[in-house]
C-alpha cells in the first residue's frame, strides 16, 4: 500500500499507463501508449516542489543545508549570472505544454473549465514574475530577506529599494493561497485520501466496518416459505414447517 | 431495445459524414448546451408503477422517458438535493471525487460508451461533471457565487433527464478509474446518481422489476422454488443423456458443507445453462458436498444498480440461508455485479459471518485466506486450486478444435484483482490460448457485457 501510494504521488504511476485511442482512416479503433501527460505533469510538479523548497532561504536566518544542496544541483549547468536554475526553465516549459495541451484537442477543450485555465495562468504569472526578479531585474535579495523576516516577526519596516515586481510576485502568491482551498488544487491532499488508491484490496480477508451501517428490513426465509410452502412440499423440497 | 438496429455500413457512413469528437471535430458549443434527445434505441423503459409500489420507492406512476412531462412529484428538487447532501456526508469517495478532479483528460478516451458513440457526455470526466456541476451550485461557495464561470448549474428537470440518460450509459466497469491519477471512480458517481434518480422516482424497469422479483422469489427472474428445482433437474437429465454420468444436485439441504450460489442466468438460458451443467459435472466428479438453495437462488444483485440499501437487502439472503442451513462456507458461481458486491460490500453490509468458517477446500485442503472474513470463494479460484494441486485429470487435446482467448470480466479483474486464475484454468484446458492486444486486457480491458445497467 505504501509502495503503491509512493509510486502514485512521486512518480504518477497511473498516468504512466495512459493510452490514447484514435480512429484510423478506415474507422477502426487503435490504442497506443501516451506518456506526454505523465512526463509534463511529473516535471511540472517536481520543479514546483524544488522551487518552493529553495525559497526556504528567505524564511530561515541561516540558509539550511538542503537548500544549498538543491541550489547546487539545480544550477548544475553553471551558466548565466545569477546561475540558471534548470527547474525555472523546466517549470515554464512544462506549464506551457500543459496549457497548449488543453487547447490543442477538441476533447480537452470541451472538458476544460475556466477553473482549469486559471491556476495554470496564475502559476505561470508567479513563475514569470519570479524569473523576472531573479534574472532580469535582479532584485536586492538581502532586502527581500529582511522584509520577509520583518513580516514573519510582525515588525515590518518600510521596504527599501525592492522593486514593484516583488510585490506583484507576493500578491500573486497570496491570490494562489486564497484560491487554493476552494479549487481543484486541493488534489494535493485529495490524492492521499482517495479510497480507491489508499485501501488494500483485502475486503474479503478483513472486515471493513461501516460505522453507520443502516438496518434494512429483508424478506426472511420464513416469509418466503410462508408464500411457497405448498408448492415446495409438492416438489419434494425440504420445508421448516409442514403446515 | 430498438426495433431497427442499424447496419454496419450505415454506422460507418454516419461516422464518416457527421462531425464527431472521435475524429477531433469540435461540437462548437459547451457540453452543457447540448440538449438530451430521447430517441428510438437510446433509452430504457421506465419502471412500472406496481413494481415501484411493491418496493416502496417514491412516486409510482405510469410514465415514459419520451414524455415531455415526467410527472415528477412536487418538491422533487429538494428531495434530490437533500439526498445528495446526505450522501456527501456518508461517503468519503463521493465527497472527494466531487472536489479533486483536475480535468487532466486521462480518462476521457477510456470509456467504451464514448468510443462507441463519440458523445462527449460519455467521457467519464463529463459524466461526473453532470453531477459535479449541480454539486458546485448547491454546496460550494465558489459555485454559489460565480455560477457558470466555475461550471456550476442548478438542478432542473432537463438536468435530471440528462442524468437518466447518461447514468444508465455507464456500466460501472471502472476502466476510467484505472487511468485517473487519483483513482476517481466514475462508477461511484454513477451509483450516487442512480440513487438520486431513484429518490426522484426515475427508475428503469430493467433494473426495478428484477429487484422486485428477487425480493419475492430469491432470484431476479421470479423463478419459484418448484420451478427452480425442475429446471436444474432437467439440466441433470441432459448431462446424463450426453455423458452417461448421473449428477445429484440437492436443494435447501441442511448440514451440507458448502452452499453453492450462482446467478439465475445460469439456469435461465444459453449460454448460462452450459456453465451450470459444467458446475454440476465438476462437483459430481470431485465429490463435493454442496447444496443449492431455492431461497438464495440468485448470486447477482440488481439492487446494486438501485441503491446501497437495496444492495444490502438483496444480498442479505446469502448469509441468512448459510446460517439456516448450517454450511461451512459459500462457493459462488461467476457473475460481475454479484462479485463486486460479495467482494467489496457483503461483509461490511451483511456481516459478520461468524456462523461459518474460513473456507478450506475439502478436496485439496487449501485455506482460502483471501476470503477469511467474507467466507465466500469464487469458482475460478476454487477450480484453479484444484488444477494446481493436480486433482483433475485434464486432456487439453479435446479442445484443439477451438482457438481461445480470454476477455477479462470487469468486476473480477478490476474489482477483485483476479487476473491469473481464469487464465491458469484456460491454459490447462486448451492448447491454444492467445491474449488480446496489450491495452485491452487485464486491468485495461473493456467491459464484457454492457447490459443497460
Amino acid at each position: 500500500m505504501v509502495g503503491r501510494m509512493s509510486l502514485e504521488v512521486l512518480f504518477f504511476r497511473s498516468l504512466f499507463r495512459n493510452t490514447k485511442a484514435e480512429m484510423t482512416p478506415n474507422a477502426n479503433l487503435a490504442y497506443g501508449s501516451s506518456k506526454w501527460l505523465w512526463i509534463a505533469g511529473l516535471v511540472f510538479h517536481w520543479s514546483l516542489l524544488v522551487i518552493v523548497l529553495r525559497h526556504y532561504r528567505f524564511f530561515l536566518a541561516a540558509v539550511p543545508g538542503f537548500v544549498e544542496m538543491l541550489e547546487s544541483t539545480d544550477g548544475f549547468l553553471q551558466v548565466t549570472l545569477p546561475t540558471l536554475y534548470i527547474t525555472d526553465l523546466l517549470v515554464v516549459l512544462s506549464a506551457t505544454f500543459l496549457v497548449l495541451r488543453r487547447l490543442a484537442s477538441a476533447q480537452m477543450r470541451i472538458i476544460s473549465l475556466s477553473t482549469d485555465y486559471f491556476p495554470l495562468f496564475l502559476i505561470l504569472a508567479i513563475v514569470f514574475s519570479g524569473i523576472s526578479m531573479r534574472y532580469l531585474e535582479k532584485v536586492d535579495v538581502v532586502a527581500v530577506k529582511i522584509l520577509i523576516h520583518g513580516l514573519t516577526s510582525f515588525s515590518a519596516e518600510a521596504p527599501g529599494e525592492i522593486g514593484a515586481i516583488f510585490y506583484v510576485h507576493l500578491f500573486l502568491v497570496c491570490v494562489l493561497a486564497m484560491y487554493f482551498p476552494s479549487s481543484k488544487l486541493m488534489h494535493m491532499g485529495g490524492v492521499f485520501l482517495s479510497p480507491t488508491r489508499n485501501l488494500a484490496n483485502n475486503s474479503r480477508e478483513k472486515r471493513h466496518i461501516n460505522p453507520w451501517n443502516p438496518e434494512v428490513k429483508i424478506r426472511t426465509y420464513a416469509e418466503y416459505e410462508d408464500e411457497f410452502r405448498e408448492k415446495m412440499i409438492k416438489a419434494d423440497l425440504p420445508v421448516e414447517k409442514t403446515e | 431495445m430498438t426495433t431497427n438496429p442499424p447496419e454496419l455500413s450505415e454506422l460507418t457512413a454516419e461516422y464518416e459524414l457527421a462531425p464527431s469528437l472521435l475524429k477531433g471535430d469540435s461540437p462548437g458549443r459547451e457540453w452543457l448546451d447540448i440538449p438530451v434527445v430521447f430517441q428510438d434505441g437510446n433509452w430504457c423503459h421506465a419502471a412500472k408503477p406496481d413494481v415501484i409500489e411493491s418496493l416502496g420507492f417514491n412516486n409510482p406512476r405510469k410514465w415514459s422517458p419520451e414524455d415531455e412531462d415526467w410527472q415528477l412529484e412536487k418538491g422533487w428538487q429538494k428531495i434530490v438535493l437533500d439526498g445528495m447532501k446526505e450522501r456527501l456526508g456518508q461517503f468519503r469517495s463521493f465527497k472527494l471525487f466531487m472536489d479533486i478532479c483536475v480535468r487532466c483528460g486521462a480518462c476521457s478516451d477510456k470509456c467504451h460508451f464514448f468510443l462507441g458513440s463519440g458523445d462527449p457526455k460519455n467521457m467519464p470526466v463529463v459524466r461526473a461533471e453532470l453531477l459535479r456541476s449541480v454539486y458546485r451550485h448547491e454546496f460550494t461557495w465558489s459555485g454559489k457565487l460565480l455560477k457558470g464561470i466555475v461550471g456550476a448549474r442548478p438542478l432542473t428537470e432537463e438536468v435530471l433527464k440528462e442524468w437518466f440518460m447518461y447514468f444508465h450509459q455507464c456500466t460501472e466497469c471502472r476502466r476510467c478509474s484505472v487511468f485517473c491519477p487519483f483513482g476517481i471512480d466514475t462508477a461511484e458517481v454513477t451509483l450516487v446518481g442512480r440513487e438520486l434518480l431513484n429518490l426522484a422516482g426515475a427508475n428503469i424497469n430493467w433494473i426495478s422489476k428484477p429487484v422486485s422479483d428477487c425480493t419475492r422469489t430469491g432470484n431476479h427472474l421470479g423463478i419459484e422454488p418448484h420451478t427452480f428445482k425442475s429446471v436444474v433437474e432437467s439440466l441433470a437429465e441432459d448431462i446424463e443423456d450426453q455423458t452417461g454420468v448421473t449428477v445429484n444436485p440437492t436443494f435447501n439441504r441442511k448440514g451440507a458443507e458448502i452452499l453453492f450460489i450462482t446467478p439465475s442466468g445460469d439456469i435461465f438460458g444459453d449460454p448460462g445453462i452450459y456453465t451450470m451443467m459444467g458446475y454440476m459435472m465438476l462437483f459430481e466428479h470431485i465429490g463435493l458436498d454442496y447444496t443449492l438453495s431455492t431461497y438464495a437462488s440468485e448470486g447477482g444483485n440488481f439492487g446494486y444498480f438501485t441503491s446501497n440499501q437495496t444492495t444490502k437487502k438483496l444480498n442479505a439472503k446469502m448469509y441468512h440461508e448459510a446460517e439456516r442451513l448450517g454450511v461451512k462456507w459459500i462457493l459462488g458461481g461467476e457473475c460481475g455485479h454479484m462479485w463486486r458486491v460479495v467482494h467489496q460490500y457483503m461483509d461490511t453490509m451483511n456481516g459478520p459471518a461468524d456462523f461459518m468458517e474460513e473456507p478450506v477446500s475439502p478436496i485439496t485442503g487449501t485455506k482460502f485466506r483471501n476470503a477469511t472474513s467474507t467466507k465466500m470463494v469464487h469458482i475460478a479460484e476454487f477450480t484453479a486450486d484444484l488444477i494446481h494441486q493436480n486433482k483433475l485429470k485434464l486432456d487439453p487435446r479435446r479442445n484443439d478444435h477451438l482457438k481461445t482467448t480470454f476477455h477479462d470480466s470487469c468486476n473480477i479483474a478490476r474489482g477483485m484483482g483476479m487476473l491469473e486464475e481464469p487464465r491458469f484454468v484456460l491454459r490447462n484446458v486448451c492448447n491454444s490460448f492467445n491474449e488480446m492486444p496489450e491495452h485491452t486486457i487485464r486491468k485495461k480491458h473493456f467491459v464484457v457485457d454492457p447490459e443497460a445497467v
